[in-house]
């Protein structure tokens, strides 16, 4: 057995003060609660918060508001929890129905679909190439192709 | 995609564990980034993300765990088998065997080079997290050294007078305010289940090695009745251990054998009706008195037929096998079990 143990294990935690009330008239106030002293300006939207709603996040300060924006438009990647892959998507699309031959005129489109409509999407937060949906694109485009080629010689014959 | 690499990966991958697991195969990974320490959660079509900051992560310990050595014996065991029923069968099915016993022979090789296993867990304020990518002990050590130097880079290091210093300190904490609703929840699974079915089961192996035995000499109606009342207790009971490890804080190792031995009991059933259908094909005449063909399939011997022959001495080797192994883990499981359990209460009281 292996235990590392670090300085956090014995520093004590930093007990959050509620903000100051406002003393002086000229002392400017937080915007969510005008009776609390300003501490610092929210650097997303420029709102003086107090030490209550700031909001230390990587290396600024932010207001609770922005934080669920950023977090909603996924503007602040540190705050992405889930992401959907569509390159594997599409990849596994194109690739495993081909053991089943036939429902491939089903997921071939489907498959190229997926590739096109989300190539410019957020995949992975760890960074990844567009290798998975040019394989995808290839290998579902053969097999659109080939079924193209199929129907166009099976309608060839019946006329 | 940026130019300057974001995050660096660390060493080792593995799946993480859990009910979802049945159904789908969730891949872990972790990453270093400059302030965060990312894990990534792989389910094939999506990916989930934790991360911890290196200022909060208060400690990383991993230990070993005996699923390395469990699935190794239970490889062998397989290997081994396959490679005996090879040599008691004709063309295709020799073939086939010694193909399966390669394969159970490579995977055996395959984890034995990967080394021994282990558990590792990352510690905050406020949390526990297992780290599933760190299952190997060569990738865990090379991972935490890694860590190790960035954590220390960023918190400073931690010196061994401060630790003796506070540690009087960190274990009041940790009773008070660290993780009651953890531990209770850790002690509660180690409280709720005391391995009883899984007791029953390994007994029932043993017994149905026994019988297994039994059918090399004697064959009669008594002894097929038998041997589908073991069977069928053996099938029920399995099914209930696997349900009562899954909330229970049971090792690896213990749990492998047990979905090891569910998963031959159900090929047993597979063999054997593929066997009794042979014989309602082979008799059509008898198909549709059951009775009969009980009664002939009750009077074919191993030594009739070099694939049943084959089979009977995997399914004895196994049956033994893997009874005594899962009493033996199960009583180390026991052992440890009340000792935590004993420490906790104790803990509790002061």
């Amino acid at each position: 057995m292996r235990a590392d143990v670090f300085r956090a294990r014995i520093i004590k935690q930093t007990i959050w003060q509620p903000g100051e009330d406002i003393v002086l008239d000229a002392e400017s106030g937080c915007f969510f609660h005008p009776q609390k002293k300003a501490v610092v300006p929210c650097a997303t939207c420029g709102r003086f918060l107090c030490s209550l709603c700031d909001v230390e996040f990587n290396s600024q300060h932010v207001c609770p508001m922005c934080l669920e924006t950023g977090k909603k438009k996924r503007k602040i990647k540190n705050l992405e929890t889930h992401r959907v892959l569509y390159d594997d998507i599409a990849l596994a699309l194109a690739l495993i129905p081909m053991i089943f031959v036939w429902i491939t005129v089903i997921t071939a489109p489907m498959s190229l679909y997926i590739a096109i409509r989300h190539w410019k999407s957020p995949s992975a937060i760890i960074p990844r190439t567009k290798t998975r949906f040019i394989i995808a694109i290839f290998i579902s485009g053969l097999q659109i192709a080939g079924w193209l080629f199929l129907f166009a010689k099976l309608i060839g014959e019946i006329l | 995609m940026t130019n300057k690499k974001e995050y660096s990966r660390l060493p080792g991958r593995g799946l993480k564990r859990g009910a979802s697991s049945l159904v789908v195969k969730t891949r872990a990974r972790l990453y270093a980034g400059s302030d965060h320490l990312l894990c990534v959660y792989n389910t094939g079509y999506a990916e989930d993300y934790k991360r911890f900051y290196y200022k909060d992560i208060q400690a990383i310990v991993t230990h070993k765990t005996t699923r390395g050595k469990v699935w190794n014996i239970v490889f062998a065991i397989f290997a081994l088998g396959f490679a005996l029923l090879s040599l008691t069968t004709k063309d295709v099915l020799t073939v086939l065997s010694l193909i399966v016993a390669g394969l159970f022979t490579l995977l055996f090789f395959i984890n034995w080079l990967r080394g021994p296993t282990c558990k590792s867990y990352l510690y905050t304020a406020v949390s526990k997290e297992e780290l599933p990518s760190l299952s190997r002990q060569k990738n865990a050590l090379k991972a935490m050294n890694r860590l190790r130097l960035i954590i220390e880079n960023i918190q400073g290091k931690l010196t061994s007078e401060e630790l003796s210093e506070s540690s009087a300190e960190i274990s009041e904490r940790d009773l008070t305010d660290t993780k009651p609703k953890l531990m209770s929840k850790v002690l509660q699974q180690a409280q709720n289940y005391n391995g009883w079915s899984h007791a029953i089961l390994f007994y029932l192996l043993l017994v149905a090695g026994v019988h297994t035995f039994i059918e090399f000499f004697l064959n009669n109606m008594i002894v097929i009745i038998l041997g589908v009342l073991a069977g069928s207790a053996l099938a029920i009971i399995g099914i209930i251990s696997v349900v009562k490890q899954h909330d229970s804080n049971m090792s690896g190792g213990l749990a492998g054998v047990t979905w090891a031995t569910l998963g031959y009991i159900f090929l047993s059933f597979i063999v054997n009706y593929i066997i009794y259908m042979y014989i309602a094909i082979k008799n059509p005449g008898l198909s549709n008195n059951q009775w009969e063909l009980l009664k002939m399939y009750s009077k074919i011997s191993p030594f009739d037929n070099q694939f049943f022959l084959g089979f009977s001495i995997c399914s004895t080797v196994y049956f033994f096998a893997g009874g005594a192994i899962g009493l033996a883990l199960l009583r180390k499981f026991r052992v440890e079990n009340s000792i935590y359990i004993q420490k906790e209460i104790e803990k509790r009281e002061k």
